[in-house]
């Protein structure tokens, strides 16, 4: 167990994965690596296995740009909420206007927050949210729907790809037997 | 079962999906062939993107129909709402069924418990008054609105017991069937447990379009999927939703009667 990582390892212990073998196995239960193999097999196998990795990596940063986006859209519905608080003048509609665009920037910065520890359930959430209050906002105005429709475009297209990699991501782990 | 020995070194062992030697139970690679023993489970990648675009389409059908029924105030009479009642019915009924090999177990009833069922019925009674009585505050006080689903029943005839249909049997049935029974059984087949229960209770709640409501609907709806999946039934549910919101029908009824 204390035997460091090294090209020479002792024959009971997998040269990729560490974990202990038993001498007459001709593969590593755990994963995969040809123990028995020729070195072209061997060499083969290390190179796929760090194409996972390359791949985990890419999906890990579209899953990053997702949950970033949620913390955008959490700082543009509070700095919204404090704009329409100034420029509303019924005292009761600005209050309600501040609470409900607070409590929903929280949500975003909840879920953004969280998409870190579960991106898919945080990033799922949060795009189910993002497009229930662009088609509230539109049935209440149709005029906010064109209202930054280029920035809209892109949050969504980042969220989507998001899922997208949460799941690559979930699945490479799984393969690869990492958590 | 008189020898747990013997059980257990079963337990510990499967055989290789291709060359049929026997392995470890938590083997990922068959340490004879090589053969990947878990791959099965995940080439379904595709297949789950499949999943989250049915799961998608089914919660756009619902959000327009509520949205309908909300926003357009020509909907707001009972014909109306009777409608888009029927209709949420239908969009549920309809995707459950065409998902039928995958759902139909659920509407099974095993392992049926009074005991559980009472536990369960009198945890939902009880969150009920506890919302009703703060919740109801606290929608007053924030946003001067009343909660309250009697006027659109009590210029009807029998307008009780249609509100107690409306309000209690037709949600309590569909909208299990909808969020417990099609919509969490996709998550369940895209991602893990936790964050299957959670996503299902997440739009179960925002579809409601109340924010006030949200605070008590996603620990409702939390507990509605943890049941749902811990005991892979769609009835305790079913019955924990009907009480809930009987109790408020039956709150109302008693503030009306006051006010009388
Ligand atoms: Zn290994």
């Amino acid at each position: 167990m204390d035997a460091s990582p090294s090209i020479t390892v002792a024959p009971n212990v997998c040269a990729v994965c560490s974990k202990n073998v038993d001498i007459n196995d001709s593969f590593c239960d755990n994963c995969g690596y040809p123990l028995k193999g020729s070195e072209m097999d061997q060499q083969t196998f290390v190179v796929t296995r760090n194409n996972h990795e390359i791949d985990l990596n890419e999906s890990l940063k579209k899953v990053k740009m997702a949950s970033n986006t949620l913390y955008w859209i959490a700082g543009a519905t509070a700095l919204f909420g404090i704009f329409s608080y100034f420029i509303t003048d019924d005292p009761a509609t600005k209050i309600s206007l501040l609470i409900v665009n607070f409590i929903l920037a929280a949500v975003y910065l909840g879920l953004g927050i969280w998409s870190k520890k579960k991106p898919f359930a945080g990033i799922v959430s949060g795009f189910s949210l993002y497009i229930l209050v662009i088609i509230l906002n539109t049935i209440n105005d149709p005029a906010t729907i064109a209202k930054g429709l280029f920035i809209k475009i892109i949050f969504i297209g980042y969220f989507i790809k998001g899922i997208k990699s949460a799941l690559e991501a979930e699945r490479i782990k799984k393969e690869l037997n990492i958590e | 079962m008189n020898n747990p020995a013997i059980e257990n070194s079963i337990a510990d062992q499967k055989n290789c999906s291709a060359c049929n030697e026997v392995l470890a139970a938590d083997s990922r690679f068959c340490k004879y062939c090589g053969a990947d023993q878990v791959r099965e489970h995940i080439v379904l990648g595709n297949q789950r993107w499949v999943a989250i675009k049915q799961a998608a389409l089914f919660y756009l059908f619902d959000i327009a129909l509520c949205c309908l029924a909300l926003f357009v105030p020509a909907f707001k009479t009972f014909g109306w709402s009777v409608l888009f009642d029927t209709l949420l019915a239908v969009v549920a009924v309809a995707f459950f069924s065409l998902d039928w090999k995958n759902n139909k177990s659920i509407l099974a009833w095993r392992n049926f418990s009074v005991t559980r069922l009472l536990s369960y019925i009198i945890l939902a009674v009880a969150g009920s008054l506890f919302v009703s009585y703060t919740i109801g505050w606290l929608n007053q006080t924030l946003f001067s609105k009343q909660l309250s689903y009697y006027w659109l029943y009590s210029n009807l005839s029998y307008g009780k017991v249609i509100m107690v249909i409306f309000v209690a049997i037709m949600p309590a049935l569909f909208e299990e069937l909808a969020y417990r029974g099609y919509l969490l059984q996709k998550l369940l087949f895209i991602t893990e447990n936790k964050q299957a229960i959670f996503i299902s209770a997440f739009l179960f709640s925002i579809m409601h379009m109340s924010l006030i409501s949200i605070i008590w609907l996603i620990p409702f709806a939390l507990l509605l999927g943890y049941v749902r999946v811990k005991e892979n039934t769609l009835w305790y549910g079913v019955v924990m939703h009907f009480s809930f919101n009987l109790t408020v029908c039956l709150i109302e009824f008693h503030q009306m009667a006051h006010l009388a």
